[in-house]
């Protein structure tokens, strides 16, 4: 459902990553690596946030660069510290994420239920907690209907009891509306938390599978 | 009586004043210095009187004028709602009558800017034989102040009404596109730039409208707009910093090119509304005018994008605007002012497209 071919990603001149090609059947994936090892660019770069040589496809036919609107409806993204307009509420965000994700309010009001947001969503988000800036992170990486949701550190900052209910929408996500999911964390995932996790490992400059 | 009018007066109308008091300098200042001290009097009676014959202008100012009066009721209901004046809810203890006349009189000083101008404006309708317009100012003025007076003495009396319903109606489903996240930044983080870009864009634009001509000169405007525009440099660098470090996130949302680029333009344009006004005030051509916008907002583009090619290279940058800046003069002196607006309106666009992804700030 996701291939990386030929990629290469340098900064300054210095090689971050080279991918010779990786290729992702529908499932859920665990990238892991050392700190600095390019798990975050990865994941970036499939997001389409950075910029890297070669060529990432979604479904064999929806090229990340040349398809970047219809791309870019599929792939949703939750950064490690995400950073918001502080002036602007998490309302604001749900709705514009709402609009161009063309999601259904229905399924945005389920997900605010559920990671129990709806108190503080109106408030600037300057106003927020890491941890709630965090979930409402996690809350827009699932708007819309994407097939691929890359979630990057996302057990970090979050409270305990949050963590049950961002894994029971993974598995729900996955196995309902067949949604894939890249995730990195340094905490330890348990893999029968999950319906089935395979294991990515970015190392030397390069990502292979486990 | 006398005791708590001077406890509302203190508490709300002077609190009014002083919080707003940047908002009524600038209004000040656009309304009255920007016109020559000779001109001044000829040029508010030409206003007045373009008020007075236009039905549409007349609904404008009447617009403008019902803005005024919310914000004055939103300052009237916050302020009473904050808890270091909860022992005004003891006024909830006088007749309606009472409480209606006290606070009849709050918003009436709070209503004052607008209650001089137009009494103004009543006076040179009067001095035209135009009696129904005088009367139809007086009393929706009066109309305006009666229904503030009449929602703050509901909030008096219904502490809770409003916090859930009137604000929450406001606030909550407003829906804010992402044109509006500039605005909020501008308004919010960067005021200070933008107040000072506006006043030197407005005051470069105004001097060239000083210059005495025996005819009909299209370039007047443009080479103030220019100057004006130009002076926009440090608020599009300001913009683009903000953008890169706080709008990243909008680059995984699925939106075109042409959306975005549209975006833009939409917020440069607006921002350049205090000078299309003064066009319209100095009888600039209406096909002029819309020539004019698009040099500003073509330049203003040309000038983001470029920040793009640049890396965000300050210094770089101020030099291109520079050079820039000497040739798009040189080009107004010849005319060529389409040309320009094709210019920088391609080659914006086009940079847009291709740094829009592959830009990376030297953050990672």
């Amino acid at each position: 459902m996701l291939e990386l071919t030929n990629i290469k990603k340098e900064f300054s001149g210095q090689l971050i990553l080279s991918i010779q090609n990786l290729a992702f059947n529908p499932g859920l994936y665990w990238i892991k690596g050392g700190n600095g090892s390019g798990k975050t660019t990865l994941l970036k770069m499939i997001a389409g946030l950075l910029p890297f040589e070669g060529v990432i496809k979604l479904n064999q036919s929806i090229d990340s660069k040349k398809n970047p609107v219809d791309y870019r409806k599929f792939v949703n993204y939750a950064e490690a510290e995400p950073l918001f307009p502080s002036f602007l509420s998490g309302y604001d965000l749900v709705h514009l994420f709402e609009k161009t994700k063309q999601a259904k309010t229905s399924d945005v009001k389920e997900l605010i239920q559920a990671f129990n947001i709806d108190s503080f969503l109106n408030n600037p988000i300057g106003t927020y907690s890491s941890g709630m800036v965090k979930k409402l992170s996690l809350v827009l990486a699932f708007i819309g209907n994407p097939k691929l949701i890359l979630l990057d550190e996302p057990l970090v900052t979050l409270e305990d009891h949050s963590i049950p209910i961002l894994i029971k929408l993974i598995n729900q996500y996955h196995s309902e509306r067949d949604v894939t999911f890249i995730l990195t964390s340094h905490q330890l995932l348990e893999h029968e938390d999950f319906l089935s996790m395979e294991t990515i490992l970015v190392k030397d400059k390069t990502a292979c599978f486990q | 009586m006398f005791s708590i009018s001077k406890v509302l007066n203190r508490v709300i109308v002077a609190q009014f004043y002083q919080q707003n008091a940047g908002l009524f300098l600038f209004i000040f200042f656009a309304m009255f210095g920007m016109v020559e001290g000779s001109q001044l009097i000829n040029y508010h009676v030409s206003l007045i009187t373009g008020i007075i014959q236009s039905t549409a202008f007349l609904l404008i100012v009447f617009c403008v004028w019902i803005l005024y009066t919310a914000k004055g009721v939103q300052f009237v209901i916050s302020t009473l709602g904050k808890p270091q004046n909860s022992f005004l809810y003891t006024i909830t203890s006088l007749t309606r009558i009472k409480q209606f006349s006290y606070l009849f009189l709050t918003h009436t000083l709070v209503h004052i800017p607008v209650g001089l101008y137009s009494l103004a404006i009543v006076w040179v309708a009067l001095k035209q034989g135009q009696p129904m317009i005088a009367m139809i100012i007086l009393v929706f003025n009066f109309l305006l102040c009666l229904l503030a007076s009449l929602v703050s003495v509901y909030k008096l009396n219904n502490p809770s009404s409003f916090h859930i319903s009137f604000f929450a109606k406001i606030k909550f489903p407003r829906k804010k596109t992402l044109t509006w996240f500039y605005f909020t930044y501008i308004l919010n983080d960067a005021k200070l730039t933008f107040t000072i870009t506006k006043l030197f864009s407005y005051f470069a634009l105004f001097g060239f409208f000083q210059i005495p001509l025996d005819h009909y000169e299209n370039r007047i405007p443009l080479m103030g707009l220019l100057i004006g525009a130009a002076s926009h440099a440090v608020l599009i660098f300001e913009i683009r910093k903000w953008e890169d470090s706080y709008l990243s996130f909008t680059k995984n949302l699925p939106l075109s090119f042409a959306k975005r680029y549209f975006t833009i333009a939409i917020v440069y344009l607006v921002l350049l509304v205090p000078e299309l006004l003064l066009m319209i005030v100095n009888h600039v051509h209406m096909t002029d005018l819309i020539g004019v916008i698009m040099f500003g907002v073509g330049f203003l583009l040309f000038l983001h994008s470029l920040l793009y090619h640049l890396n965000m290279d300050m210094d770089k940058y101020i030099q291109y605007v520079l050079i820039v800046f000497l040739l798009s003069f040189a080009m107004l002196l010849f005319k060529l002012y389409f040309i320009l607006i094709l210019v920088y309106l391609i080659i914006s666009f086009q940079w847009y497209k291709r740094y829009l992804y592959s830009f990376e700030s030297l953050r990672l």
